[in-house]
């Protein structure tokens, strides 16, 4: 059974479940009580696009307008392959299960028709993946003389070690 | 001497321009870093075409920036320019002139990525978006067409 919390503190704004991330929610006990809760419940609500955030909403938008320019081969002028619908639902199912409170990605498209997700902070901070239509994800990851490169394969969750390296991300970054 | 004029070895201090057609190869945000997909070879290919620009203006740029798109019916959105030196720096990449005709003025070609997409060993992709990584880390910030 989930435990009711009270909240003692404004929520500074914020609009919703979605948007409890001010800084005592995040680092405090009842914060992260609050916030699991909220995470649980967002993920029953997966694909529901009047659950989602704006932001989340954006990016989904942004992933299906590239799915429609890169669905015909040779989207780049020099024989890219098509974007397939199952390449594109796969990239969305990964935005689904990336938690609130982590950066979201720039989407892009490769020219083995893969999409492609980035986060860039810093000099020297970057993540790149890239997802193929069978669920494939290649990756590398670089922070700062740290580098890493992989290949994972999603099903329905990110893998750990993705959603360790998203995390040093910072979310307005 | 090639057409352009330019001397056929690519020197190490020349800068070369990667020109991008399309507005999801650079992240969205000031100040408009380029992503990996800038930087990505083309389908069956280990060469990536760019363009010699060192000591030339930012409309001079410009100019074959869209000379170059406009042959693949393309929109000009912006480039980012590269080092020689650095790029050579990065694992075997190569810098090599390419001038094969008049329509080919200051193109060159980096050369030496690991592998052709699409990767047949699920590993591999994953060394090229690293390669293609160290290209947009070495890289400057975008210059945006408006």
């Amino acid at each position: 059974m989930q435990a009711t919390l009270p909240i003692t503190h404004p929520l500074r704004g914020q609009r919703g479940p979605d948007h409890l991330l001010t800084d005592e929610l995040v680092h405090s006990a009842e914060g992260k009580a609050v916030n699991r809760a909220s995470e649980q419940q967002r993920q029953m609500r997966n694909g529901s696009y009047w659950f989602d955030p704006i932001e989340r909403r954006d990016l989904k938008a942004s992933l299906r307008a590239l799915g429609h320019t890169c669905a015909q081969a040779g989207w780049d002028g020099e024989g890219a392959a098509p974007v397939l619908p199952l390449t594109l639902e796969h990239a969305i199912r990964f935005i689904d299960a990336l938690p609130m409170g982590y950066a979201e990605p720039d989407p892009g498209a490769d020219p083995d028709g893969e999409i492609s997700l980035s986060w860039i902070g810093n000099k020297g901070h970057r993540l790149s993946l890239s997802i193929g239509p069978t669920g494939r994800i290649s990756f590398a990851y670089r922070i700062g003389p740290r580098r890493r490169n992989g290949t994972e394969w999603f099903s329905d969750a990110i893998p750990e070690e993705l959603l360790e390296y998203i995390g040093t991300f910072p979310i307005f970054g | 001497m090639l057409p352009s004029g330019l001397p056929e070895e690519v020197g190490d201090d020349e800068l070369v321009a990667r020109f991008a057609r399309h507005d999801s190869k650079y992240f969205k945000r000031p100040p408009y870093r380029p992503k990996y997909g800038l930087f990505i070879p083309p389908r069956d290919s280990t060469a990536l075409s760019v363009s010699r620009v060192s000591g030339k203006s930012e409309a001079v740029i410009r100019e074959i920036g869209e000379h170059v798109v406009l042959q693949a019916g393309d929109k000009l959105y912006g480039w980012a320019t590269l080092l020689v030196k650095d790029v050579r720096a990065i694992r075997s990449l190569g810098v090599v002139s390419d001038e094969p005709d008049d329509h080919h003025h200051f193109h060159a070609h980096i050369t030496g990525f690991p592998l052709k997409l699409p990767a047949t060993v699920p590993t591999e992709k994953s060394e090229l978006i690293q390669v293609c990584e160290d290209l947009a880390e070495a890289a400057s910030d975008m210059v945006l067409v408006s």
